[in-house]
């Protein structure tokens, strides 16, 4: 397939060489995930009983983590599966990125429910003796169900790269690389048929990917609404997790952006228009999500249920800096900052979604622990780790190993095709010609 | 010597005499009388009385026994549900009207007791006999479909179904779509190669 | 007509024949049920292993009679699957004659070999309200009717039998705690490190003992339901010295305390008997007497307790 020759030169140095910069960064990263490792097999071999976790909260870190990487993956859902249908121009350049975040993000989530795990001898149970009146069940078949969706869409998106890769005589890459490009691009010339077939399958494929994406998370979001908690048992969960796992996702997306843009040197092709738009979406996505809490919480705390008092309570003592943090700072600040076109720069957008990011980790920290914490028959115990939460080093080490593992496998996915996608950069003159 | 013989004997029969009354209270306790407790079920208009009478025999004469308590209970699965205590009167009878409402088994049956035990006359003796005096209770466990249950709910497993195939189905279409191409790409190579 | 000294003799005995071996008696069981299924015509292999009988008789079996573990283990899983027929278990427990007395808690612990920081027997001290007393609240697992723990598991390790129990399956439990969160009355205990039980030799599992704890999975109270099946009260309500615990048969309508048994509709008729948070829907098997006409007065239960007892009930106060 051909290609606009400047695209290809200016997308496909990462791919012919490797920067020492590069190699630092991964080995940093890599660092970090052998020192998770070490902490798992601690855990592995003494018993849960090195994490934070005991009888009353049974869900730590791992499961806020769980939590956190799932919501993440819904970015690529939104982008390219919502705009794909809508057709928006400007979203191009960050398409494949997107695509990237929901992937890795939908591959490294379920490790953290591992950790979490008593038993990982019987972890196969799940598949032969599943119950399906369980929300587990249901994740677990949401999740699978999800990832291979997933996978055959961002495969689906690479083909017309790996065309064109292939066809680049130029290409200075290892042999290996070329077979690669040669076996996933499956012969593709980008003939009038070829191109038919291939849009239409994408097209049913983003249809398919929004709709399990809205499943898997409300999925996720029952896991906790079902049960008899206070703080759990609530109606808005289903909706309220899927607008927060948009929300973390868009702003992911836009840290993403500006690591990239910065690292491989494409300001020409990622604009601030891009980040601007990209804010602006994270900021509607941010009022929802602080409709969302306000009503949430209000109408806990208006009311006068025992339980509910007693855990906005606990919200407002033990846990008022982390919860002024998630559900104000996360959501006012970034609104501010894009909100106004005279805080509108490229850094300031991208802080703006670093902290909207951090409160969303923080905002699913205290939908977990504080619950936990508060059970309907009171804690009366004598130690005090049996009495409130506190993570130990091996549960921060595992949480730094999952962000590490995450930049890993995206820098490694640098390296074979390209991170903004050239097919899709070109097409606007395909779409006109079928026209 | 013969005041020291007399002396001797007198001092045997004194010890002899005192002997008797330990004898005797050792006989009795040693030979517990045997007395036969006989019960009697009757219903009349719905009201049902247990009426117990105890006798030993003596000389081949019945004796009553009186004064006596006699308990009345039915056995249960770790203990014995009490009904009443009776008092034997002096012709050692005594009733009690028997409640109607005590569950039975399946077929309302029950096993009623009328005991004597731990006497120190006539130690333990008991009477059992079994009745249709209880309600019948069949228990049947729930074993319609719900949450907690083996089988799930018919609509759960309905609407996983239809999900899934929906789902999946769409996934299978994408797949074949991959074939397609390859297969087209494969016979646009093959057209090319052939012209040239 | 049961004369003590023939009681005394025969006692002796079984406690003779008992010392020849605690591994014994376990495959007694088995035996007894191998024997008793027929004689199959299988190879003898001319072994003879010497076995307690569970009526105190020592008999010898051939080897090749004794079925492998694995066949054993199925079919008390099977049995302890379907439950005791016609039963529906409950207990009453007699908040006014609690004394945080903890007879129970350790009664518990020791007949399933659990650690000492297991609790599945609980005793909470608890006061509704700033006007209303403190009372002592021991709190055993419900075995509801409508349970959430066993809704929520996703393998099955937990389940609800004919006659109410709830009982938990430590080798198929996941570990994955969802049914701790579930139950709302937090009756579930995890094992966050090995247990480290000694399990008696030749010990074959049985989830109506649940021995051994099984690091990573989940326990609870399982109304000692191995005490059911041979027709013994649970271990805590034989060991309360107030009689505060009541167990029985509520097709039986009758319940006991080991010292007095009660017709347990009049029970609930007299003593206003209640189950906690009702309105949560789960349908205990549990039900209270409330703290009414109290014997002696509630700090009676912290005295000569340990600190590390005492020192749960320091901030006792209304929600």
């Amino acid at each position: 397939m051909e290609a606009d020759k400047k695209l290809i030169t200016d997308l496909t140095p990462e791919i012919e060489k490797t920067s020492i910069k590069w190699y630092i960064t991964f080995f940093i990263f890599l660092a970090f995930f052998v020192v998770g490792i070490y902490g798992l097999i601690q855990q592995i071999d003494k018993g849960h009983i090195v994490t934070g976790m005991r009888d009353n909260v049974v869900w730590g870190f791992y499961i806020v983590n769980f939590i956190f990487f799932m919501g993440l993956s819904y970015s690529g859902a939104l982008i390219s599966g919502v705009l794909h249908l809508f057709h928006t121009g400007w979203r191009k350049p960050i398409i494949r990125m997107a695509e990237l975040i929901t992937v890795i993000s939908l591959v490294i989530g379920p490790f953290f429910i591992f950790f979490c795990i008593g038993r990982l001898d019987r972890l196969h149970f799940l598949f032969m003796y599943p119950r399906i009146q369980s929300p587990i069940t249901w994740d677990v078949i949401a999740i699978c169900t999800d990832l291979i969706g997933c996978f055959i869409y961002l495969y689906l998106s690479f083909i017309e790269d790996f065309a064109i890769l292939r066809d680049y005589k130029d290409l200075k890459v290892a042999p290996w690389k070329k077979k690669l490009y040669e076996i996933l691009s499956l012969g593709y010339t980008g003939t009038e048929k070829q191109y038919k077939i291939l849009s239409n399958a994408k097209t049913v494929m983003a249809a398919m990917i929004i709709a399990i994406a809205i499943i898997v998370y409300s999925v996720l979001a029952w896991i906790f609404g079902v049960t008899l908690q206070p703080g759990w048992h609530s109606t808005i969960f289903g909706p309220y997790f899927v607008i927060a796992a948009v929300f973390s996702g868009t702003g992911l997306l836009i840290i993403l952006m500006w690591i990239f843009r910065k690292v491989y040197h494409l300001e020409e092709y990622i604009t601030k228009r891009h980040f601007v738009n990209v804010g602006v979406l994270l900021t509607v996505i941010a009022a929802f999500y602080g409709y969302f809490t306000f009503s949430d919480y209000l109408t806990k705390w208006y009311g006068s249920i025992k339980m509910d008092s007693i855990l906005i309570d606990k919200l407002f003592t033990d846990y008022y800096s982390l919860f002024i943090f998630a559900n104000y700072v996360g959501i006012l600040l970034p609104a501010i900052i894009i909100a106004f076109p005279k805080f509108r720069t490229i850094p300031s957008i991208t802080v703006a979604a670093v902290i909207a990011l951090t409160a969303l980790w923080v905002n699913r920290y205290i939908i977990v622990i504080p619950t936990l914490e508060t059970p309907f028959l009171p804690i009366q115990d004598v130690r005090p780790d049996w009495i409130s939460y506190a993570p130990t080093w091996i549960e921060w080490a595992l949480t730094l190993a999952g962000v590490s593992v995450f930049a890993m496998l995206f820098m490694l996915v640098s390296k074979i095709a390209p991170i903004i996608s050239i097919s899709e950069m070109q097409e606007k003159d395909k779409v006109e010609i079928l026209k | 010597m013969t005041v020291m013989i007399k002396r001797a004997i007198s001092i045997s029969a004194i010890i002899a005499v005192m002997q008797i009354p330990v004898f005797n209270l050792y006989a009795q306790d040693q030979a517990l009388k045997d007395a036969i407790l006989n019960m009697t079920l009757t219903e009349v208009d719905s009201i049902k009385t247990v009426t117990v009478t105890a006798h030993t025999v003596e000389d081949g004469k019945e004796v009553p026994v009186s004064g006596e308590t006699v308990s009345i209970f039915v056995p249960r699965m770790f203990s014995n549900l009490p009904v009443g205590e009776l008092v034997l009167d002096d012709e050692g009878t005594a009733s009690l009207e028997f409640p109607s409402d005590i569950p039975g088994g399946k077929e309302g049956n029950l096993e009623i007791v009328a005991a004597i035990t731990d006497n120190s006359t006539y130690g333990n003796t008991e009477n059992r006999q079994t009745i249709h005096w209880g309600v019948p209770t069949d228990y049947l466990p729930t074993s319609h479909r719900a949450l907690w249950t083996q089988r799930a709910p018919r609509w759960m497993i309905y609407t996983l179904s239809v999900l899934l195939a929906g789902v999946w189905g769409h996934y299978f279409y994408a797949i074949i779509s991959l074939f397609r191409i390859k297969r087209n790409a494969d016979r646009e190579k093959a057209k090319a190669e052939f012209r040239l | 007509m049961e004369n003590n000294e023939s009681g005394n003799s025969s006692r002796r005995k079984f406690l003779r024949n008992v010392s020849m071996g605690v591994g014994a008696i376990t495959v007694a069981g088995v035996a007894k049920a191998t024997i008793a299924d027929g004689n199959e015509a299988s190879a003898k292999s001319g072994k003879m292993v010497k076995l307690l009988s569970t009526d105190g008789k020592l008999v010898e079996v051939d080897l090749s009679d004794i079925k492998p573990s694995k066949e054993i283990e199925a079919e008390l899983k099977s049995e302890a699957k379907k439950g005791l027929p016609n039963r529906k278990f409950a207990m009453v427990i007699d908040l006014a004659k609690c004394a945080n007395a903890r007879a129970c808690v350790d009664a518990c612990q020791e007949g399933h070999l659990l650690p000492k920081d297991h609790e599945w027997m609980k005793i909470y001290m608890l006061q509704d309200d700033n006007l209303t007393s403190k009372y002592w609240f021991p709190r055993p697992c419900f075995h509801c009717d409508k349970p959430m723990c066993v809704s929520v598991c996703p393998v099955g390790a937990t389940y609800k039998r004919q006659d109410g129990i709830v009982l938990v399956d430590n080798q198929r439990c996941i570990g994955c705690k969802f049914c701790m969160t579930g139950c709302p009355y937090s009756a579930r205990v995890f094992n966050w490190k090995d247990p480290e039980v000694e399990v008696p030799e030749g010990h074959v599992y049985d989830p109506e003992t649940n021995i051994p704890a099984v690091e990573g999975t989940v326990g609870k109270c399982i109304f000692c339901a191995d005490n059911l099946r041979k027709g013994i009260l649970p271990r805590c309500v034989q060991a309360c010295p107030m009689g505060v615990l009541y167990f029985g048969d509520l097709l039986e309508d009758t319940v006991t305390n080991g010292i007095e048994t009660l017709r347990f509709s009049k029970l609930m008729t007299d003593r206003a008997g209640y189950r906690y948070k009702e309105d949560l829907g789960t349908l205990p098997s549990v039900y209270y007497l409330p703290p009414s006409n109290r014997e002696f007065p509630v700090e009676m239960g912290l005295e000569g307790a340990d600190e590390s007892i005492t020192g749960r009930y320091k901030n006792v106060g209304p929600r």
